[in-house]
């Protein structure tokens, strides 16, 4: 086991506060301070009471982890899955008879990205100085547990993304409105970047470059987004994109930039 | 013990509202998680789905 020590550590309370388990981007555990590389058993026993969220009956978490095992095995598996996160420093996960649970004191990212997401999804939500500087652009661009292909990792992973697809496109346009066109633009390319066929998202795009007066960068996102519904399904930006943009309904994007090539 | 490939097939539904042709669809296939890359198609079709729905499976059933 490599270890990378991270923070001193002096007392049980500021030890308690430093278990954080990263699921975003990639999978990390932080414990009392320290990095940990983990078993696979592990990390799946984690990341599953984590993504769950709330206490779970032993036998489901092993028919869960372990699905092609019989009972007698996946049980002995989930023993031994404990057992070595017993020894990553920490307690990680809550033991109460037969039903498991993580720790309180385990701070889990997608939490506070989810949380983030919801408040700018909200009506009344104002800009936050982490919004302001992109902190929370670089949060939400982020994929839950990318290359993991579990369905209770799949079904959570869609989850998030639709989270923080809609979160990307709120904070362009509350950015947006405040005339922070950089950032707006930077979370609107997020947004569009995670999913490039999904129409809101070149839309929040095409409306920050108007905000800023590029009207020629605005034609050039829709001409882009034109040829790649043309190439891939073979249909056409809606009525509503295209008046958005400017863009005449028979007149293609490319003529409308007089030759410039659109890339 | 030798490992059983595991394929595995995501499709993911939405409508564009606003669209004179809103279904979208796009479907991530890997023919074995654990060494195969995924591919990604995205369809405007509900019979494009279907096909390749069939395509993927008579993959795995062939190199199975």
């Amino acid at each position: 086991m490599t270890e990378a020590q991270v923070a001193d550590v002096n007392t049980p309370a500021a030890s308690a506060q430093l278990h954080r388990l990263s699921l975003l981007g990639d999978f990390s555990l932080v414990a009392t301070g320290v990095e940990r590389s983990l078993a696979a058993s592990s990390r799946r026993l984690l990341v599953l009471l984590a993504l769950i969220g709330r206490r779970m009956r032993r036998s489901a978490v092993a028919g869960t982890l372990w699905p092609n095992a019989d009972d007698v095995r996946a049980g002995a598996s989930l023993r031994s899955a404990l057992l070595r996160l017993g020894h990553s420093g920490g307690q990680l996960v809550c033991v109460n008879g037969t039903l498991l649970s993580l720790d309180p004191t385990v701070r889990v990212d997608l939490r506070e990205a989810q949380a983030e997401a919801r408040r700018l999804l909200a009506d009344d939500a104002m800009l936050s100085p982490a919004d302001r500087c992109g902190e929370t652009c670089r949060l939400l661009s982020l994929e839950l547990l990318p290359g993991w292909y579990d369905d209770w990792v799949l079904i959570e992973a869609e989850a998030w993304r639709q989270l923080r697809l809609h979160a990307l496109e709120a904070l362009s346009l509350r950015l947006t409105a405040a005339g922070m066109h950089a950032a707006a633009i930077l979370a609107a390319l997020a947004a569009v970047s995670a999913d490039p066929l999904r129409e809101s998202a070149r839309s929040v795009l095409i409306r920050c470059y108007l905000a800023e007066g590029n009207r020629s960068d605005a034609l050039r996102e829709f001409g882009r987004y034109q040829r790649l519904l043309r190439g891939s399904l073979g249909v056409e930006p809606s009525p509503r994109l295209r008046a958005l943009a400017g863009v005449g309904s028979s007149v293609p994007a490319q003529s409308r930039l007089h030759g410039e090539i659109l890339r | 013990m030798p490992r059983e490939p595991v394929g595995l097939l995501i499709i993911r539904v939405w409508m564009e509202h606003g669209s004179p042709e809103p279904f979208r669809a796009t479907i991530r296939t890997t023919a074995d998680v654990g060494s195969a890359t995924p591919v990604t198609l995205s369809v405007a079709e509900p019979d494009e789905v279907v096909s390749a729905v069939r395509r993927f499976i008579q993959q795995v059933a062939q190199n199975s």
